[in-house]
């Protein structure tokens, strides 16, 4: 697992609103790697469908826009690729799912036409050839009849059919990388386990990495090989799965674990909930994103940022209560 | 349900809507003065004897409602009435005949600019929203709407035929010109059925200030509806999915958006239709275009009650038709929606 698919460095993008510039993405790093899938846990509002539209550049301006970073895969900058080059990688080498399925596909076209047309445009296949390659993803994403469902339209089917047919679209042309993006949120529970089995399956059919954005904790143990915890604009720790139930170490995600009642808590004081609200991000708190909220803040935790230290193998933590470990 | 069995049933819900405008259309023109009086003119003066004669032959001097059922029996047999003095008191259904076709002929061309200049820069409005294009796009549609017909077909007529004489001053064709075989009514197209092309370019060039003018505020219109339909879409979760899958921008707005956003334009284009038929008035009196338009306003100026209701009963049916062809439409441009 030591090679690097795709290395997020200082990323930094920003909402101009009315109101004021959304700090949404605070200088986040991130490296995935190649096979793994790695997760991202945080609340609504930190910025993990930010990271991943940031990923695949599809930040609209107005308002949103990439301010800082590098975004590196395949030995170049995303960020600086040129359109064109850009749209070439979407949908090919790293492609996206969404929470959504119900209104991620186009209302007015087929699954079957949906499907070919990102196999005719990254493969340069006719139209014919496309369609079959678009039935055989469905078959191959356990959808039954999945020529009657090529031909059926969006709303003819059910959530995780669709949700389904997305997966089917997304690994299409063999990517290197999908992201997923609360897959399953919109689910019901049955359904959920099923579409999360079918993503287990594909870390070994297709050998590509997953980014699993979840606000669930229960899923990332179940999915994950790493979990990025995000706090408002941060990634706050980082760490292989089972190490952050073991001992996670910011003070956010132990607040974030023991608000999970089922997990084994001996790291809580019996606190379920973290004390204050998420900050706003138009006037985010200076230093430590989590200060005013943290139990153990110290001084200068709301002077400066917090670099990144290291608590265990493959375990970093961005707080000044680990000073004393390595540098990452 | 087939689309035979709905048609059917949409034709058939005409007829309460028909009887009813005739309803509404018969005591509202019934109000405006004596039609007795009206047809003998000037003469009427000393004349009590045959006024009073014309009354009892078309049972004048019954009360209203009953005179509404002897004009709705003859609806019936699709008998409209005759027309007033100056038509010559030929029956209202040859009238119509007649006009009909040169005010849809404008309708039609004028509907063609709404479609073929509005719905492009709604598109160009949307997708550089907020930026120059779109402030100039903006302010033209606002133009547009707010102008008076009458107006702009003066000024129309000031520059382009009179200052510049690049279009003709009025009328459907020069005297020297023939019309075309008689197919449709409607010159342009009975040129080109005749391949008479000569013809078809004379023609054509009559009706493009009048049709422009008549069409203008429907071009207006359906350039805000599409720019604000198509904004409304590329919010939609489905477009992010087709920039996902590294479509270009011009696919995922012409393939994607365009499909979705052209239902709502296309509502209010066969509405709007409807309304060109009946903005025809103001137009072919400034054109002098001898359409139904015309027709209705000198069915007025007379006290012509057959002829002002034939004009709305005709108004109505194409009104209520052009609605039937977009919910028609509607099925293949949104599959989500089904007959019913
Ligand atoms: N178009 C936008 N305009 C303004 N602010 C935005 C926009 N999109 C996102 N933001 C801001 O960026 C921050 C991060 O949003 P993001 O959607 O990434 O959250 P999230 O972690 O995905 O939350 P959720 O779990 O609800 O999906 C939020 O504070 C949000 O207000
Ligand atoms: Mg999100």
């Amino acid at each position: 697992m030591a090679d690097v698919l795709l290395s997020i460095k200082g990323l930094k993008t920003n909402f101009y609103t009315y109101t004021g510039v959304v700090k949404a993405l605070d200088g986040i790093d991130l490296d995935i790697y190649k096979g793994e899938t790695i997760g991202l846990v945080g609340e609504t509002g930190c910025g993990k469908s930010v990271t991943a539209l940031s990923i695949i550049r599809l930040i609209q301006w107005p308002p949103g826009k990439i301010d800082e970073g590098s975004i590196t895969f395949d030995g170049k900058d995303l960020l600086k690729l040129p359109l064109r080059d850009m749209q070439k990688i979407r949908g090919n080498n790293i492609s996206m799912i969404f929470q959504e399925p119900m209104n991620a596909f186009n209302p007015v076209y087929t699954i079957g036409d949906q499907i070919a047309e990102v196999i005719m445009l990254h493969q340069k296949k006719k139209k014919k050839e496309a369609w079959q390659d678009a039935i055989e993803m469905l078959k191959f994403t356990g959808i039954p009849a999945p020529e009657r469902v090529a031909k059926s339209y969006p709303h003819e089917l059910s959530g995780g059919m669709l949700q389904r047919s997305m997966i089917a679209m997304a690994l299409s042309c063999k990517p290197k990388l999908l992201i997923a993006d609360e897959p399953t949120t919109a689910l019901d529970v049955t359904i959920e386990a099923q579409i999360l089995d079918l993503m287990k399956g594909l870390k070994t059919t297709t050998g590509a990495s997953i980014l699993l954005i979840t606000h669930d904790l229960g899923i990332i143990a179940e999915m994950c090989d790493r979990v990025g915890v995000m706090y408002a604009g941060n990634i706050v720790e980082l760490a292989d799965v089972g190490s952050i139930y073991k001992k996670p170490s910011h003070p956010y995600t132990v607040g974030l674990i023991c608000a999970i009642p089922t997990l084994d808590t001996k790291h809580c004081n019996r606190l379920a909930t973290i004390p204050g609200n998420v900050p706003n991000l138009i006037y985010p708190p200076p230093g430590c994103r989590f200060h005013p909220r943290c139990n153990k803040a110290m001084d200068r935790c709301s002077k400066e940022k917090p670099g990144w230290y290291k608590v265990g193998e493959g375990h970093y933590v961005s707080c000044f209560l680990y000073e004393g470990g390595d540098k990452k | 349900m087939k689309l035979r069995d709905y048609i059917i049933r949409r034709i058939l819900l005409l007829i309460p809507v028909l009887i009813g405008i005739s309803f509404i259309t018969f005591f509202l023109s019934h109000m405006i003065g004596d039609p007795a009086a009206a047809w003998l003119g000037e003469k009427t003066i000393g004349q009590e004897e045959a006024v009073k004669a014309i009354r009892a032959a078309h049972h004048l001097d019954d009360p209203l409602p009953i005179q509404y059922f002897y004009y709705l029996n003859d609806l019936a047999h699709f008998d409209l009435g005759r027309t007033g003095r100056n038509e010559g008191g030929r029956p209202v259904i040859e009238a119509l005949k007649d006009y009909f076709p040169a005010t849809l002929e404008l309708a039609i061309l004028g509907m063609g600019f709404a479609i073929i200049i509005g719905i492009p820069l709604g598109i160009l409005s949307a997708v550089f929203k907020d930026k120059v294009p779109d402030h100039i796009v903006r302010v033209l549609a606002l133009v547009g709407v707010s102008m008076p017909i009458f107006w702009l077909g003066l000024i129309l007529k000031y520059w382009f035929s009179f200052k510049f004489d690049i279009f003709p001053l009025d009328g459907r064709l020069p005297y020297t010109v023939l019309a075309p075989p008689k197919v449709t009514g409607m010159y342009t197209f009975d040129a080109l059925l005749a391949g008479q092309f000569d013809t078809f370019f004379v023609a054509l060039r009559h009706a493009i200030l009048p049709s422009f003018c008549l069409g203008l505020i429907t071009l207006a219109i359906l350039t805000r509806m599409m720019r604000s339909s198509m904004l409304e879409t590329l919010t939609q979760d489905f477009i992010r999915t087709a920039r996902a899958k590294g479509l270009s921008e011009r696919k995922v707005i012409l393939k994607h958006a365009l499909r979705n956003a052209l239902t709502p334009t296309t509502t209010v284009a066969g509405i709007a239709f409807g309304g060109l038929l009946s903005g025809a008035v103001m137009t072919e009196t400034i054109f002098a275009w001898p359409g139904i338009g015309r027709f209705s306003v000198k069915a007025i100026g007379s006290t012509d009650f057959a002829s002002i209701m034939g004009f709305a009963l005709l108004i109505v049916l194409f009104y209520v038709l052009s609605n039937l062809l977009v919910d028609i439409l509607y099925v293949y441009l949104d599959p989500r929606v089904k007959y019913g």
